[in-house]
C-alpha cells in the first residue's frame, strides 16, 4: 500500500519491481527446456564445445549467481551493472548482467519498465559450436538462442504484461554491440520492456 | 631325440647361474659359525610400517672416512643370506632396538647382498592438517656448516645449516619448503630446499629417499618445546565429547560421541576412548560403545583424546546410579537450521533422549506457520524430510512433541532460491 497520506487519488505502486531481476533468474533456474540448459552450460563453460557438456545441476546454476560477495570473478550472473573491467581477469569468462534501466511512468497509473540485459564474454571465450555444429559466436548464440526465445513474452508475473523485446512497446527496446575494453572483453547490451500498474493497493479510486 | 634335448636343456648352466651359486655357497658358508650373523627387520616395500625378520650378517662399514665428527658405529654393513635379496634406499631396518635406514641398496650386479644402513640418530615432529603429532626417524648429518653468522644491516643472525636424510613415505612427502621443526626441544630450523629428485630403480619412478637441506630458524612463541613441535600454536585444535556427564544405572549401555575441531571447522579426526576404571565402566577404544560394570555409587571418568594426539581431549564423569532421573527426558532435533532456500531439501532426525540415549518413543511434529504450499513435510523411520518448494515471508514453525517431554519448537525461515 502506497505510503503517501493521499486517499482520494490512486497511483502507480512500484513495491517490488526491485524483484524483477530475481524473478528472471528464478525463471531461468527452474525453466528445464533445452534453450535454458544451454544458457547455463554456455556461462558456466567457457570452451567451445561447452553445448555437449552435462546439464548444470541447480546447486551449480545457483553458485553462478552472484549474491553480495567479495570476490566477484567467480560469479556469472548479476543483477548490476558492470563496475570498472577488474572482474575480467582469467577466470571470468561470460557474465550476464541483469538490472532497471529506465523507468517511464507513462500515465499516473501506467509505466513502461525497460531492463538492460547485458552479455559479456571474454575475448578468448567468444566462439562455440551450435547443437547444429555451427561455429557461432558466443554473445550472438546466448541472445538469439537463448536469453530472448526464454525471456521474449515471458510472464514474470509481474506488471500486466509480458517481458518483452518489442519496439511498439517501447522505443528503447533494442540490442547493440556495444560494450567492450578494446583489450579483453566486449559483449551486448540488450533492453527488454515490460508495462506495469498496480493501483489495486493504493489509495481510494478517484 | 626329443627326449636328448630335453636332458641338454634341463642340465645346461649359464657362466652367470654358474657364479651365482658359487656366491651363494660361499655366503651359506658365511653364515654358519659366525659371531656377527644377527637378525634385523626389514620395512616391507611400498613402505608401509610393516616389517619382515631376516638373518643378516652385520659389520662395520670400512669405507667410511671417519673424522672427529662422524660417528662409525652408526654405519653398519648387512649381508643377507639369500643372495638375490634386494633392497631401495630410504628402506627402514629395526636392529639392535634402533631404526637404521639403506643409503646404499644392494647393486643389482652384485654376486652378494650387501647393502650399508645408517643409524637415524634423531626424529622430526610436525602436526599434520588433521591436528595428529606425526614423528619419522632421520638421520641428520652430523656436520653443521655455514657456522659463520649472516651479518645483515639489521643486525647478525645465525646462518647455521643441517642435512637431514629421511625416507619418501606418504607422511614425509607431505613436508613442504619453510616447514620448520625442533630438535632436543631447544633448537629449530627451517626446510630450505627438497632434493627428492632420485627415483629408485626398480619402484616404478617412486622416489624412496629424500634429503632435506635445513637453515636455522629462531624459537618463536608458536612452538611447543615440551613436544618438541614447531608451529604448534598456529592451530587450534580442541576435542569435545557430545554427551553431558551420565548417571545410569548398573549394566547400562550407550555410545559416545565427539567432535574435533580446529578454530571453528569441524575436522575429521581419529579419536580414542579411554576408562579410568574397567571396573566400573568399560569402552571401546575406537567406538565409544560404553557398558556400566561397577557398583551403585561408583564413580569413573571416560576420556576421548585425539588417536595421534593425546594432548587434545575431553572428559566426562559415569556415575553409577539405582535409577535415573526421568526428568531428563528430552526430545533432541539433529539439527538447528534455521533457514532452507528454496528447492532444497533437508532430512533431519529426531528422537527423545535420557542421558544422551535414544529411547523408542515416537515424536510427533506439527508445521504451521507458513503457507502449506511453500513447503513439503514428509515423516521417515527416524525423522523428517522438510523440502523449500516456494519463498514465504511468514516462516516455518515445527513443533516436535512426545509423551512426557517438553515441546521442541524450530523455526525455519523459507528463503528464495539463492
Amino acid at each position: 500500500m502506497l505510503q503517501n497520506s493521499n486517499n482520494s487519488s490512486s497511483f502507480n505502486n512500484f513495491e517490488y519491481l526491485d524483484e524483477v531481476p530475481y524473478r528472471v533468474f528464478e525463471y531461468l533456474l527452474t525453466n528445464t527446456s533445452e534453450q535454458a540448459e544451454n544458457f547455463w552450460k554456455c556461462i558456466k563453460y567457457a570452451d567451445k564445445d561447452c553445448l555437449s557438456k552435462p546439464n548444470l545441476t541447480i546447486k551449480e546454476k545457483k553458485d553462478l549467481i552472484w549474491t553480495g560477495q567479495q570476490n566477484q570473478e567467480d560469479y556469472s550472473l548479476f543483477n548490476k551493472p558492470l563496475v570498472g573491467d577488474s572482474v575480467f581477469t582469467a577466470n571470468q569468462m561470460v557474465q550476464i548482467r541483469l538490472y532497471e534501466y529506465q523507468t517511464v511512468p507513462t500515465t499516473r497509473l501506467d509505466a513502461l519498465i525497460l531492463y538492460e540485459l547485458d552479455i559479456y564474454t571474454n575475448e578468448r571465450a567468444n566462439g562455440l559450436y551450435n547443437d547444429r555444429g555451427i561455429w557461432v559466436e558466443r554473445t550472438t548464440f546466448l541472445k538469439n538462442s537463448c536469453l530472448l526465445p526464454l525471456l521474449n513474452g515471458v510472464d514474470l508475473g509481474i506488471g500486466y504484461n509480458f517481458l518483452s523485446f518489442d519496439r511498439e512497446k517501447s522505443r528503447g527496446s533494442q540490442a547493440i554491440m556495444n560494450i567492450g575494453n578494446s583489450k579483453s572483453f566486449y559483449g551486448i547490451s540488450m533492453l527488454l520492456a515490460l508495462q506495469y500498474s498496480n493501483v489495486d493497493v493504493g489509495g481510494t479510486c478517484g | 631325440m626329443d627326449w636328448y634335448e630335453n636332458y641338454i636343456n634341463g642340465m645346461r648352466q649359464t657362466n652367470n647361474e654358474f657364479y651365482e651359486e658359487l656366491a651363494q655357497a660361499w655366503t651359506n658358508d658365511y653364515f654358519s659359525d659366525s659371531t656377527l650373523v644377527k637378525k634385523v627387520l626389514e620395512e616391507q616395500f611400498p613402505f608401509n610400517n610393516e616389517y619382515e625378520e631376516y638373518e643378516v650378517h652385520v659389520d662395520t662399514v670400512a669405507e667410511v672416512t671417519v673424522n672427529i665428527n662422524k660417528v662409525i658405529g652408526d654405519f653398519i654393513s648387512v649381508i643377507f643370506k639369500d643372495c638375490k635379496h634386494r633392497n631401495y634406499r630410504g628402506q627402514k631396518y629395526l636392529y639392535n632396538g634402533e631404526t637404521y635406514l639403506c643409503y646404499d641398496k644392494i647393486n643389482h650386479l652384485s654376486k652378494v647382498a650387501k647393502t650399508n644402513l645408517i643409524r637415524c640418530n634423531n626424529e622430526i615432529n610436525w602436526l599434520d592438517e588433521n591436528g595428529s603429532i606425526v614423528t619419522e626417524k632421520v638421520f641428520l648429518g652430523y656436520d653443521l656448516t655455514s657456522t659463520n653468522d649472516l651479518i645483515g644491516k639489521d643486525g647478525i643472525t645465525s646462518n647455521k645449516r643441517r642435512i637431514i636424510f629421511v625416507q619418501s613415505n606418504d607422511r614425509t612427502q607431505k613436508i613442504k619448503v619453510n616447514q620448520r621443526f625442533m630438535f632436543q626441544h631447544n633448537q629449530c630450523f627451517r626446510v630450505e630446499e627438497i632434493d627428492n629428485y632420485n627415483q629408485e630403480s626398480n619402484a616404478d619412478g617412486e622416489v624412496t629417499m629424500i634429503k632435506l637441506y635445513l637453515a636455522y630458524s629462531p624459537m618463536q612463541e608458536v612452538d611447543n618445546q615440551e613436544l618438541n613441535i614447531c608451529d604448534y600454536y598456529t592451530v587450534d585444535f580442541k576435542l569435545f565429547i557430545d554427551q553431558d556427564d551420565i548417571s545410569q544405572k548398573i549394566d547400562f549401555e550407550g555410545d559416545l560421541t565427539a567432535t574435533v575441531v580446529n578454530g571453528n571447522d569441524i575436522i575429521d579426526a581419529e579419536i580414542s576412548w579411554s576408562t579410568s576404571d574397567e571396573n566400573i565402566v568399560t569402552i571401546d577404544e575406537l567406538t565409544g560403545h560404553f557398558v556400566l560394570v561397577g557398583n551403585v555409587g561408583d564413580v569413573a571418568t571416560i576420556k576421548a583424546s585425539m588417536t595421534y594426539n593425546d594432548t587434545v581431549f575431553d572428559e566426562r564423569q559415569i556415575t553409577i546410579v539405582d535409577s535415573y532421573i526421568s526428568d531428563k527426558k528430552i526430545i533432541v532435533v539433529h539439527d538447528d537450521l534455521n533457514e532452507l532456500n528454496q528447492m532444497e531439501t533437508l532430512e533431519f532426525k529426531c528422537g527423545v533422549y535420557i542421558q544422551g540415549e535414544l529411547q523408542q518413543d515416537e515424536v510427533t511434529c506439527v508445521p504451521s506457520g507458513a503457507n502449506p504450499n511453500c513447503y513439503s513435510f514428509e515423516k521417515t523411520n527416524d525423522g523428517y524430510i522438510l523440502t523449500n518448494n516456494k519463498i514465504s515471508k511468514q516462516p516455518l514453525i515445527l513443533t516436535f512433541s512426545a509423551d512426557g517431554c517438553s515441546d521442541v519448537i524450530l523455526e525455519i525461515k523459507l528463503l528464495g532460491l539463492f
